[in-house]
């Protein structure tokens, strides 16, 4: 499709067409004959910039709803006497082209195979399948854009958002409440929060130190719905077991998770937080 | 603040580069805004003044319309469009803030380029033209891309077959109307009548007015260019008989013609024309003529174009033509009583009209006549100082005067404006008139004929042997001190003089070419040769890829050593069960910091990768990674 300088350079090339034609200007018709050639010959070029560019895989981290996320995208390059495929713009589509995820320039692809980081931000949890990654360019004139859509055949999962009060302020909470009985301090170490430290005690000893509950040391944390009761609905109850989940896990602790028909083991490890996580993600919407 | 995007250097200089070629065509006013804008530009670029706002710009575009108003009173025809275009393109470069506004900027500059070919297609403009031309799409490519100038020669080169195609194949569409949609005011002198003056004032001037190849080399002597016929007198001052009698002239094929003539632009309406021209085609202008014998245009003609002309093969019998005519050519204007006298003392001796005619020829022959530029101010009555007291005139002078006479003597007569001689150029075997060549002379109907009857040689015969150019660079005592010899030895012609002679050949071929490319040549042209240009296209194509083919195998075999690297790491990476999804330095990094690589090993292959990567080209070392790696694998 022309771009709208594609269009002002095609109304400029008629101006001059009847000027060489009323003037019955050779030089003129020369101009204008050239400038019609370079503009087939960059739509030509801008179609095989296009054309040679393939999806080869994509790799997608964790992913949480509203966060932005690194998608790799592997690009390869198919053999073409033009060499290098330049000045070309990704975007990430919905399944039905209606939402745009993020989006990445590359300028050069110097290679045959090429990776490029797209910052991406999936707005709600969930299974993605289907989704579209859109590769386009103007390259080189700015007459034309040309794209080409690339449908990614994996699903893409993604996490409930990370929101709601810290793990450390929800333990503070039940400690309050008469959950956990103050057992001692000790001392701060590096990777403990500051909202652990314990001031009074501190400026008496002259350096940081953290209260310690009773069975603080089991390092176990069970979440179920009573955690969230307080919360909404269901997003909002989600997006905080998530945080807090990431969080335990953080942490070294211990934890299981009861809601809704989930019932895990108490375990910890990458595995089991991203198959708590993806319990939690792919839980219907409905449900209470 | 908002934010200002610098022009960047070279493109900024190529836009001042287009604005020139079409400065140099407008009126200075229109310049020195533009001019202003720019230095406007560069100062506050430079930190020496603050940006102009939209608003003030448009208030300036304002001003620049009213200029544009004020002188030319309307802005429909080339020079207030242009001039206008100009100040335009000044006040965008002033206003230049965004990506779009350099485009923008990029396509102003295209056509003031193409404007530029319309007010001249000299060769030597052509290199300029060119270099702009291809300048601005050189800016149209990406900043970031690298060695752009490959990158645009490849782009020209692709597009080069397809441009020239449709040069060739192109159908020529032509609008006759177009080429007279000029200016309707003429210049003083040709196309309004002949004022004392006038002609002189042309003579001044340089500017080309024609180029002429002939099938048979006149005489230097009888090139006289007629333009227009002047038949009303008000003493010194005569007044063009405009459109009186015009009518079309057929455009019918010519047998081959005698003589081709280019005309340039030099704002008159009239085609410079031989004595015994019968018949003139140009294509795509409609031309008039008149019993007269002289042919027009609509109107003053603001572009080079060319025709072509045949001689009479007989003299004709015009008398039998045309009454109204001679009646006009033997009207007077009041006369002193000298001059009267005069006359009665020749028409008492009953002269034949051929003994009048030689009677006058004798009286300015040997009447002391000086024929200079300067020979001060005229008043149209002032005939008598010119004809007894002063003595001192130009060909306008001399040839109202003679024409007065020989009305006074009975015998119809005319005045012709027009050019005389020309410069011939050995190399080209063409002739080139210009400005300095201007000339009036005199047509008397003697002997049922209407004859020429140039007074001026009879005063200035050097004139006529040397030609003007070479008359009017002597300095004004050695004019008047040599006026009346037959023959001077003017000098060597010098090394310039020859370059001069050279280019002027190459100029007259190119614009030949340019405007000799027309509908019927085109037609001509393929179905003579079609077989010849599909050949022609078919070698040049295959040229185009095998070159481009070459260089992109160089590219190919670049890239698969570094496509050889890449996969090593890989292989090496997933031989020790590492993450493979990260950037190749950054594995390179990882399988360092896990002892699989030395120090040493890492840094050459990272200079090996970047070699490859951003200087494109092959490593010295390439071989000793390859061999590093692959020990890796085992």
């Amino acid at each position: 499709m022309p771009t709208y300088f594609g269009i002002a350079v095609a109304v400029t090339i008629l101006v001059l067409f009847f000027f060489a034609a009323g003037y019955a200007n050779n030089l003129i018709f020369f101009f204008v004959f050239f400038m019609t050639a370079m503009s087939m010959s960059g739509a030509y070029l801008t179609n095989r910039n296009i054309k040679n560019v393939k999806l080869s895989k994509f790799s997608l981290g964790s992913c949480y709803a509203g966060s932005e996320s690194q998608l790799l995208v592997y690009l390869e390059m198919n053999n073409d006497w033009l060499g290098f495929s330049h000045d070309i713009t990704l975007e990430l589509w919905s399944a039905d082209l209606k939402t745009n995820y993020g989006a990445a320039q590359i300028f050069e692809l110097q290679t045959s195979t090429y990776f490029t980081p797209m910052p991406v931000v999936l707005p709600e949890r969930g299974v993605y399948l289907g989704l579209v990654l859109k590769s386009k360019s103007d390259f080189p004139l700015g007459f034309l854009t040309a794209w080409k859509y690339l449908r990614l055949e994996e699903r893409i999962l993604v996490y409930p958002a990370l929101k709601g009060k810290s793990l450390y302020d929800h333990l503070q909470e039940q400690s309050r409440d008469g959950q956990g009985v103050f057992k001692e301090h000790r001392e701060f170490v590096f990777g403990d929060s500051y909202r652990q430290v314990d001031w009074k005690a501190s400026s008496r000893a002259r350096r940081f130190l953290i209260k310690k509950h009773e069975g603080e040391n089991n390092q176990t944390l069970i979440l179920s719905e009573s955690d969230v009761y307080h919360l909404d609905d269901l997003e909002s109850k989600l997006s905080q077991l998530t945080l807090w989940l990431k969080e335990a896990e953080q942490q070294n602790l211990s934890y299981a998770l009861h809601f809704a028909h989930i019932k895990s083991e108490v375990s910890r490890g990458q595995e089991h937080l991203h198959a708590l996580l993806e319990s939690l993600a792919t839980l219907p919407k409905e449900n209470i | 603040m908002k934010a200002q995007l610098r022009i960047e250097v070279s493109l900024f200089l190529v836009l001042v580069f287009a604005m020139v070629l079409v400065a140099f065509e407008v009126h200075f006013a229109f310049s020195l805004f533009t001019g202003l804008c720019l230095l406007w530009r560069l100062l506050a670029e430079r930190g020496y003044g603050s940006f102009l706002s939209k608003r003030l710009t448009g208030f300036l575009s304002l001003v620049a319309l009213a200029m544009t108003l004020l002188f030319y009173r309307t802005l429909v025809g080339q020079e207030p469009a242009y001039s206008f275009l100009l100040m335009l393109t000044g006040l965008k470069i002033l206003d230049f803030e965004t990506e779009r506004d350099k485009k923008i900027l990029i396509l102003l500059g295209f056509i003031l380029v193409a404007v530029k070919a319309l007010f001249t297609i000299d060769i030597y403009w052509i290199g300029p033209m060119v270099f702009c031309f291809f300048a601005l799409w050189y800016h149209l490519l990406p900043q970031k891309l690298a060695k752009k100038w490959k990158y645009l020669f490849t782009l020209i080169l692709m597009s080069m077959p397809l441009a020239l195609a449709l040069f060739v194949f192109f159908p020529r569409v032509v609008l006759p109307w177009a080429l007279n949609q000029a200016n309707l005011q003429g210049e003083i002198g040709f196309s309004e009548g002949l004022n004392p003056g006038s002609i002189s004032g042309l003579v001044e001037r340089n500017q080309l007015v024609l180029q002429a190849t002939f099938k048979n080399n006149p005489k230097p002597l009888d090139l006289y260019w007629r333009g227009g016929v002047l038949y009303e007198s008000l003493g010194l001052r005569w007044q063009a008989e405009g459109w009186r009698g015009a009518t079309p002239h057929a455009a019918e094929e010519l047998a081959p013609s005698d003589y081709e003539v280019v005309q340039f632009a030099i704002e008159t309406p009239y085609l410079f024309v031989l004595d015994d021209t019968e018949k003139v085609k140009a294509e795509g202008l409609l031309i008039f003529s008149n019993p007269s014998r002289s042919f027009r245009a609509r109107s003053a003609l603001r572009r080079e174009f060319k025709f072509n002309a045949q001689k009479m093969n007989e003299k004709s019998d015009l008398v039998s033509v045309n009454q109204e005519l001679l009646e006009r050519a033997l009207q007077l204007p009041p006369l002193t009583p000298k001059i009267e006298t005069f006359l009665q003392n020749i028409t008492q001796e009953n002269l034949s009209e051929q003994a009048k005619i030689k009677k006058l020829d004798l009286f300015f022959a040997s009447g002391d006549f000086v024929y200079t530029l300067n020979p001060g101010v005229y008043r149209d009555n002032q005939l008598e100082d010119f004809l007894f007291e002063r003595k001192k005139g130009f060909c306008e002078h001399f040839s109202a005067a003679y024409a007065i006479l020989a009305r006074g003597l009975g015998i119809p007569a005319r005045v012709v404006t027009g050019f005389h001689g020309g410069v011939y150029n050995t190399y080209g075997n063409f002739w080139t008139v210009n400005q300095r060549d201007a000339h009036a002379w005199v047509e008397v109907f003697v002997d049922n004929e209407w004859r020429r009857k140039d007074p001026t040689q009879l005063v200035a015969p050097l004139r006529f042997e040397i030609g003007a150019e070479d008359f009017f660079g002597l300095s004004e005592e050695d004019q008047v001190r040599f006026a009346k010899l037959n023959r001077l030895e003017i000098g060597n012609e010098s090394i310039f003089s020859f370059l001069a002679t050279y280019f002027d050949h190459l100029n007259y071929r190119w614009t030949l070419f340019l405007l000799e490319y027309d509908r019927n040549t085109q037609r001509s042209f393929i179905s003579q040769n079609l077989t010849r240009i599909l050949g022609i296209g078919l070698c040049l194509v295959l040229a185009v890829i095998l070159v481009l083919r070459s260089s992109r195998m160089k590219f190919w075999n670049q890239d698969r050593e570094l496509q050889e690297l890449l996969d090593l790491i890989n292989r090496v990476c997933s031989r020790h069960n590492l993450d493979q999804e990260r950037a190749p330095h950054a594995r390179v990094r990882q399988l360092n910091e896990l002892g699989i690589l030395t120090e040493g090993e890492k840094k050459l292959i990272d200079r090996g990768m970047d070699d490859k990567l951003y200087l494109k080209s092959r490593s010295s070392e390439f071989e000793q990674i390859r061999k590093i790696l692959k020990d890796k694998l085992n």
